[in-house]
């Protein structure tokens, strides 16, 4: 692998069985990703997207090729590895937020720093993180009690306070009114790249993806550059 | 929208959530399965001693006197009678029978040919007597017995052999193998032997004083139905003045048959509604969380024009259905249950049961199931008129009202109130159907909040330690309905499973302990004529040996208590207080006469007698009343109660209220007069031996017989095994119903968790996601779920040491042993059996793919 890359996907193959029928949804996919740089996938529904995220992330094993993240392949890795392994070095975004409904939004991003097994200055590492995605004073409320893109921050913000080397975001403003999913993927996009952040980008959105350094459109199970106009 | 629209649409609601449907209706089912089960057993029992209680009366209707029967008595009811009656008389009374080597106190009885008009007696060499179609078996000839077939064996003798009964001799013609009037009065403690009238009547055992029953039995001269029969019976008994004179009809033999069993039934059914109670605990959470995750569909069906109103009915529809498929899968487990119910109480069965009973417990166990969930359906389906239809473009996670305590409080009134009346149903007792909800719903409403302070104050408290257990707690803190709904069925699991064995072990180290201390007497003695009373002490002192607790018997009527007619009670009791009081009210009363207190007793209120009554004076004889018997008839210190001794009025105040130690076995007594009052009265006494090894009580029981052949003799070792093993049968029959509400409380334990755990999926995919490992997760949930078992299997061990203590203080006259060791090791085991049932519930869960979070949820 390339020292450049931070993400080398090697010729990844996977398949679902439905029914009788074999469904192919990647069919050799490649990429990579350099240190810092962002990447925006777009493609139809259906067309293999979340799969694509799920391998990226070590959520699911390719049946054929591999996933290469800062030099370790994945189909060397156990899950117990990968699971390490992603919590430390990877940021997940969801359209659908995602928070522990019981957690307080502190809670919640410090969450993320507990499970890597920090113990040190992890409530003053959440605080700066919400702060960075501006809800420091609203610390204490449960989900419940914020609004959809106030989520969306909370997420933003446990994603970013492990310091991931990438994020992968899945339609993060997809649940979100077009006013406040723009704010919030300015956002997104000012901390990837004040913390040169590589960046994969799951949208619909042809705006969003024309801010990436690349765009590909996943099509016919393999991603094809995309020019945009 | 009509009510065949609402219909389907809850149909197409209960089809498209099969699970759910599932648990909701395995829960209810369950809950009610005991309930039906014991109904299904209690009619079956009933109908059948209904259709045989005429056989076990052996007559249309009696009269039994517990003395003489008073002629004015017996013309009352002759000459009410219709022509062509036909009638037969009867004596019993307990005796002796000494064989070559052994004695036996039985429970003698002297028949004439006529007897009896229905039933009989199976013999093991002539069959059945009286033999319907052919000529009459051989009836007794003058100095022949038959006697049940277990005398054989204790007496050692066989059929043509003779044996004793009042110092003559007497053949054994032949042994009872069955006999269609055996009941459990004496607990098979006197084995029946029959003898002709006129042979009983020539034996010196009947005497004055003596105690014995005389009994006349008729045969209507047609064809009469019971209801007619009894409503006859309660008019003839009205006339009647003498309290120790009761009419006998079939009802009355079966109720007698059925009492023991009735009572067991009684705490059978009253275990059976905890079974309900937790069902509806669990019902109620998985309902209110359903209809939660229905809000958006609640929602959109406001917004597309359905009224709120309409939105209950069509719930309300849904929870009916649901409810009515709970009650019919309740009936065919409670068939399939049925038979392991009796095999459970067959000791207390004199036959055997029809396996099915009709549709009357289904109906009863349908409409306590439907009228439950109706109840519960306000409180349930209150929310619906909250839902905001506006909020449906916004998140819906907090819209909901929320209610205050009062109205909450109010809302389940209605359903608390149905609870206490289904109590009261299943125990026939007011008091004990109270004591009962009282305990369970004041358990709940206390534990609630207690386990409220509880987690509120780990929510403060911020415990340090690992992740896991620090995530533990922050879901048990703030899932708090849930984690209340499962504290409350825990607790109330656990508050049950000790109960029952705590209440055994009281009674039985209470009834054991003075056997293990050598307290207790070795036999009874009874109707020990007056000039035998010296005799009987010298026999014993000849043999070192002390007569104790010499007691004179006088029997008497009560006739009027502070110038008021003492009336029998006639009319229908209610309630099993009632009948008790009924049964008091009826008999007439053994008095007694002595000084001091004796060792057993102890006084509650006022005071003992000062000296012996000086007939000169012009204060009335004083009495005292055992504390119990008060209360039933209504005596207080300062009441004058007028009795008969054998037509002789005497008048006397209560001075005192006393308290008995019954468990001490010696003679004792519900009122005792100051000496000098009926000291002169025709008596008997009573009298205990020591305590003697077995060999040497056999010796004495044996010589006591040959010398003195109308004293009577209760082996008291004999009792206590009989009654302990009584206890243990009811105790293992009502742990066994125990064991059902506890297997219910496990399985709402199960689809509670199964469902929290389907709620909580998304949350634990997610911190796989974050990279949580499997591990931290199962270490999540078992410790939870730990928490929530151990606190509640502990709080209700405890919470069961304060409620038998107050059982034995308001039933069971302060029997109470402390005990921490059974509640703990109760507690423990169902911590196990709680954290094994949550992991298999939470194991799905905890598998599902980490990838699922970018799939299912979105």
């Amino acid at each position: 692998m390339n020292q450049d890359y931070i993400l080398d996907v090697q010729k990844i193959k996977k398949s679902f069985q439905q029914g009788d029928h074999l469904i192919e949804v990647l069919k050799g996919l490649e990429l990579q990703l350099k240190h810092s740089e962002s990447v925006a996938i777009v493609g139809r529904s259906g067309s293999g997207k979340s799969t694509l995220l799920s391998l990226l992330a070590g959520l699911d094993r390719a049946d054929e090729g591999d996933v290469v993240f800062q030099n370790r392949g994945y189909s060397s890795m156990s899950e117990e590895d990968l699971t390490l392994f992603r919590g430390r070095h990877m940021g997940i975004i969801f359209q659908q937020f995602h928070l522990l409904p019981h957690l307080t939004a502190l809670e919640n991003v410090s969450l993320a720093l507990e499970i890597l097994g920090e113990s040190k200055d992890v409530v003053d590492r959440a605080y700066n993180s919400l702060e960075q995605v501006g809800l420091k004073e609203r610390a204490n409320h449960f989900p419940g009690q914020l609004s959809g893109g106030e989520k969306q921050r909370v997420a933003i913000a446990r994603s970013m306070v492990i310091n991931p080397d990438l994020l992968l975001a899945d339609e993060p403003s997809g649940s979100l009114d077009e006013d406040t999913g723009e704010e919030v993927m300015e956002l997104v996009f000012e901390l990837v790249e004040k913390k040169k952040k590589a960046l994969v980008l799951v949208t619909h959105s042809v705006p969003l993806a024309s801010r990436c350094n690349r765009v590909f459109r996943l099509e016919h199970g393999v991603l094809r550059p995309e020019v945009l106009e | 929208m009509n009510w065949r629209n609402l219909g389907l649409l809850s149909l197409r609601e209960m089809l498209n959530h099969p699970r759910f449907v599932l648990i909701f209706v395995l829960n209810a089912s369950l809950g009610l399965v005991g309930l039906m089960a014991v109904e299904h057993f209690k009619f079956s029992f009933n109908s059948v001693l209904e259709q045989r209680s005429r056989t076990l009366l052996g007559a249309d209707l009696g009269i039994r006197s517990r003395q003489g029967m008073p002629k004015e008595e017996l013309n009352k009811i002759l000459e009410r009678l219709p022509e062509g009656i036909k009638s037969y008389r009867q004596l019993s009374l307990f005796s002796m029978v000494q064989s070559a080597e052994q004695s036996r106190l039985i429970s003698l009885r002297g028949i004439e040919r006529k007897w009896p008009f229905y039933g009989g007696l199976e013999l093991s060499k002539q069959g059945i007597f009286p033999r319907k179609v052919q000529k009459r078996a051989h009836f007794l000839k003058s100095g022949e017995v038959w006697a049940y077939e277990e005398l054989r064996l204790q007496l050692g003798v066989e059929v043509g052999e003779r044996i004793k009964i009042g110092g003559k001799d007497f053949r054994v013609a032949d042994f009872v193998i069955e006999d269609s009037q055996q009941t459990f009065d004496q607990g098979g403690l006197a084995p029946r032997v029959f003898m002709r009238l006129d042979d009983l009547e020539k034996l010196d055992l009947v005497g004055s004083g003596s105690r014995y029953s005389e009994r006349w039995y008729f045969k209507w001269p047609v064809p009469i139905n019971s209801r007619e029969l009894t409503s006859k019976v309660q008019k003839l008994e009205e006339l009647l003045d003498d309290p120790a004179v009761e009419m006998l009809s079939p009802q009355k033999s079966s109720n007698n048959v059925g009492r023991t069993l009735n009572y067991l039934n009684d705490f059978l059914s009253l275990v059976s509604l905890v079974s309900l109670f937790l069902a509806c605990v669990g019902l109620f959470y998985l309902y209110r969380s359903y209809l939660n995750n229905r809000r958006v569909e609640m929602a959109t069906l406001c917004c597309l024009g359905l009224s709120r109103k309409k939105i209950f009915q069509l719930y309300l529809f849904h929870l009916t259905a649901l409810s009515l498929l709970g009650t019919f899968f309740a009936f065919g487990i409670s068939l399939v249950l049925f038979p392991l119910v009796s095999q459970l109480l067959s000791v207390f069965l004199p036959f055997d049961l029809p396996s099915y009973s009709g549709l009357r417990p289904f109906l009863i166990g349908g409409s306590v199931g439907l009228l439950g969930q109706w109840l519960l359906a306000y409180p349930l389906l209150k929310p619906i008129f909250s839902v905001r239809p506006q909020q449906i473009f916004q998140s819906l996670e907090d819209d909901s009202e929320k209610s205050g305590l009062l109205s909450m409080i109010l809302s389940f009134l209605p359903w608390c109130l149905f609870y206490w009346a289904l109590a009261i149903y299943a125990s026939n007792s007011l008091i004990i159907g109270s004591a009962f909800v009282g305990i369970f719903i004041g358990v709940s409403v206390f534990a609630f909040p207690l386990g409220s302070f509880i987690l509120s104050f780990l929510e403060k408290l911020e415990l340090p330690g690992p992740l896991h257990f620090r995530l533990a707690i922050k879901t048990l803190t703030r899932f708090r309905f849930s984690s209340l709904s499962l504290f409350i069925s825990l607790v109330l699991g656990s508050l049950l499973l000790n109960i029952i064995p705590q209440i055994e072990k009281n009674l039985q180290e209470e009834i054991q302990a003075p056997a293990n201390e050598q307290r207790l007497p070795g036999l009874f003695v009874f109707d020990i004529q007056e000039e035998q009373v010296e005799p009987l002490k010298t026999m014993m002192k000849e043999n070192d040996l002390k007569l104790q607790g010499i007691s004179p018997l006088v029997r008497a009527r009560i006739m009027r208590i502070n110038g008021e007619e003492f009336k029998r009670a006639d009319s229908e009791s209610l309630t099993r207080e009632e009948e008790r009081t009924k049964r008091m009210r009826n008999r007439g009363i053994n008095l007694t006469f002595r000084k001091e207190l004796a060792e057993s007793e102890s006084l509650l209120r006022g005071r003992h007698f000062t000296q012996t009554y000086d007939s000169e004076s012009d204060e009335l004889p004083e009495i005292s009343v055992e504390y119990r018997y008060a209360g039933r008839i209504g005596l207080e210190i300062g009441d004058t109660v007028e009795f008969d001794i054998l037509d002789m009025p005497i008048k006397a105040r209560i001075v005192g209220i006393r308290q008995i130690k019954w468990t001490s076995f010696m003679p004792n007594f519900f009122i005792v007069f100051q000496p000098g009052v009926i000291d002169d009265a025709p008596k008997t006494y009573l009298a205990v031996s020591p305590a003697l090894e077995t060999e040497r009580k056999v010796w004495l029981q044996n010589e006591i017989t040959k010398r003195f052949p109308n004293i009577s003799m209760i082996d008291v070792e004999s009792v206590i095994t009989k009654l302990m093993s009584l206890l243990k049968q009811m105790s293992w029959a009502l742990q066994v119903m125990a064991l059902l509400s506890i297997f219910v409380g496990l399985f709402v334990l199960y689809s509670l968790v199964q469902h929290q755990m389907n709620q909580r999926k998304k949350d634990m995919t997610l911190l796989k996601v974050l990279g949580m490992r499997p591990n931290q997760l199962k270490k999540t949930i078992l410790i939870e779920f730990l928490a929530i078992s151990l606190c509640a299997s502990l709080f209700g061990g405890l919470i069961s040491l304060g409620v038998t203590f107050v059982f034995s203080y308001f039933f069971f006259d302060g029997i109470w042993t402390f005990d921490l060791l059974t509640p703990f090791l109760i507690a423990l085991l169902l911590t196990g059996v709680c954290l094994a049932v949550s992991f298999v519930a939470a194991r799905s869960t905890i598998k599902v793919r980490a990838q699922k979070l970018l799939q299912e949820f979105v």
